[in-house]
């Protein structure tokens, strides 16, 4: 039972091309293109968006293509549902760390680098707009992986609903959210409260076990499409 | 073992299963034929958990099997399953990374056999050898029960020939259940242990294949002097030319007598005269 889970996950690595595919595309094209063009050009000499960052498409599409993509197959070659949902989550673990590991990694040596040597103005990153840097690299990689694991389980759960009824419930309650609660000072209260759990948090552990928390939980829901998924 | 518990499938007002019964418990190859639409398909995948039973219980080897709780002894191949579209050889390690007791040796000898090209891609296979390929990762697979829905669908009839002997072969190496569900029932009939005929969703006969050698028979003849030999037998069906009347029988055997002869009926005359008779008096 085990191996069949990990092998399954080891399946879904390799064949996720669509997803490595599209994060490869904005990375090369959207962040080492422009990182170039910075160094190299003077017009561009000024903020630049942080390479690592692009990585975090890598969660959020693999994310989407496992269960639209690769369940079916999956099935195929002798897999069974309730494998798929301890895989996928194993499938999602590493490459949000991966993903985190790296852009700390190519914030703390790249991007100081470039911006000590005045190749690049300074770039903007989301470690430190959430202000996860701000509780030292290690905290701040933890933050990061938890974070990207809750927009993994977020977007697995919700690819996965779509066609049924309480999918498109979903889709409409959260549209309704962004629309409605927005606008409104009280609920916009709520939304601000919710972000700062997810996110901005001044206790990096509580934003941690917030986030593992939700994303356990979204992930769990996510036991019901898979149920009655056609192979 | 697979059992089946009074199970009944619905596809909104269709009824695909009809309160169907039926216990699988001895290894070997079954053959499951039913006329299209009969329900064959619904039941496979009802065993294997890739559909629900709307009532009802299924159990393989005394666990209660749902969608969620799919069996790990069953592997399923439907027809045109899809799968990754990467070489065969990357198809086959993906398979034994999902199946721990995969037999790659067993699949890479099948393959070779089946002059299956490894480095193709699997879309770049015509529609018999990616049913082949499907079916070569469920014979390698370990797992106790295989469930073949239409196999040899798309195959040319020296890849057919290769394949049941294969399938033989596979299940002398591994003591295994082999439910296969075909239309061509002259080739199945020669390496089937067991038959079963389901029509309307129901289970029409169940029994040794055997048996139906020994049981199934024609009665020919004037039409008062068949009708008076075969008084008290289960006729399965009947037709009529002039006065002469033919009628299969499936029950115990008689002599040939005055005013009528007798023939054996072929598995694909048996099945036709079940389901496509007029009779359905089969006991």
């Amino acid at each position: 039972m085990k191996e069949s889970v990990i092998g399954m996950a080891k399946v879904n690595w390799k064949n996720s091309k669509t997803a490595w595919l599209i994060t490869a595309v904005i990375f090369l094209s959207a962040g080492v293109a422009y990182y170039i063009m910075a160094i190299f050009i003077d017009y561009f000499l000024g903020d630049v968006i942080a390479l690592g960052n692009f990585l975090y498409a890598a969660p959020l599409f693999l994310a989407i293509f496992v269960p639209a993509q690769n369940f079916s197959k999956l099935m195929h070659l002798g897999g069974n549902r309730k494998n798929f949902f301890r895989s996928a989550l194993i499938t999602y673990v590493p490459v949000a760390a991966g993903a985190s590991l790296v852009s700390i990694l190519t914030h703390m040596i790249l991007d100081a680098l470039l911006t000590s040597a005045g190749m690049i103005g300074s770039s903007l990153d989301l470690l430190n707009g959430f202000g996860f840097m701000e509780h030292g690299s290690v905290v701040a990689f933890f933050q990061m992986t938890v974070f990207l694991l809750f927009v993994s389980c977020a977007a697995h759960t919700l690819t996965l609903i779509q066609g049924h009824w309480y999918g498109w419930v979903c889709d409409g309650l959260i549209i309704a959210v962004i629309c409605v609660f927005t606008p409104i000072e009280p609920l916009r209260g709520a939304l601000v409260w919710f972000w700062n759990m997810a996110i901005f948090h001044e206790y990096a552990i509580v934003q941690i076990v917030f986030c593992l928390v939700l994303a356990l939980a979204i992930y769990a829901a996510s036991l019901v499409p898979i149920k009655s998924k056609r192979i | 073992m697979i059992e089946l518990k009074n199970v009944t499938k619905e596809y909104g007002r269709t009824v695909a299963l009809n309160d169907f019964s039926i216990t699988i418990g001895q290894p070997g190859i079954y053959c499951l034929l039913g006329r299209n639409g009969a329900g064959k398909t619904t039941l496979l995948k009802t065993i294997a958990g890739h559909i629900a039973a709307t009532s009802g219980a299924v159990m393989v080897n005394g666990k209660a099997v749902d969608m969620l709780a799919m069996p790990d002894d069953v592997f399923f191949v439907e027809t045109g399953a899809a799968q990754f579209n990467i070489r065969l050889t990357d198809l086959f390690s993906a398979a034994a990374k999902i199946n721990p007791a995969f037999d790659m040796d067993f699949a890479r000898e099948m393959a070779r056999r089946f002059d299956l090209d490894m480095k193709k891609r699997f879309k770049q296979l015509s529609f018999g050898m990616k049913a082949m390929a499907s079916t070569l990762i469920a014979l390698s697979s370990g797992r106790e029960i295989l469930i073949l829905d239409e196999p040899v669908l798309g195959f040319d009839p020296v890849m057919r020939k290769v394949f049941y002997e294969l399938l033989q072969e596979s299940c002398a190496v591994k003591s295994r259940t082999v439910i296969v569900s075909t239309h061509i029932i002259d080739e199945i009939e020669k390496v089937a242990e067991q038959l079963m005929i389901i029509d309307k969703g129901q289970l029409k006969l169940y029994c040794d294949i055997n048996e139906v050698d020994e049981k199934a028979y024609s009665v020919i003849g004037s039409a008062e002097y068949v009708k008076a030999a075969t008084e008290g037998l289960n006729v399965i069906g009947e037709t009529s030319a002039g006065g002469f009347l033919s009628q299969y029988i499936y029950d115990k055997r008689i002599d040939a007598g005055e005013g009528y002869d007798l023939s054996s009926l072929n598995l694909q005359d048996f099945f036709i005269a079940i389901v496509g008779g007029e009779k359905e008096a089969l006991q």
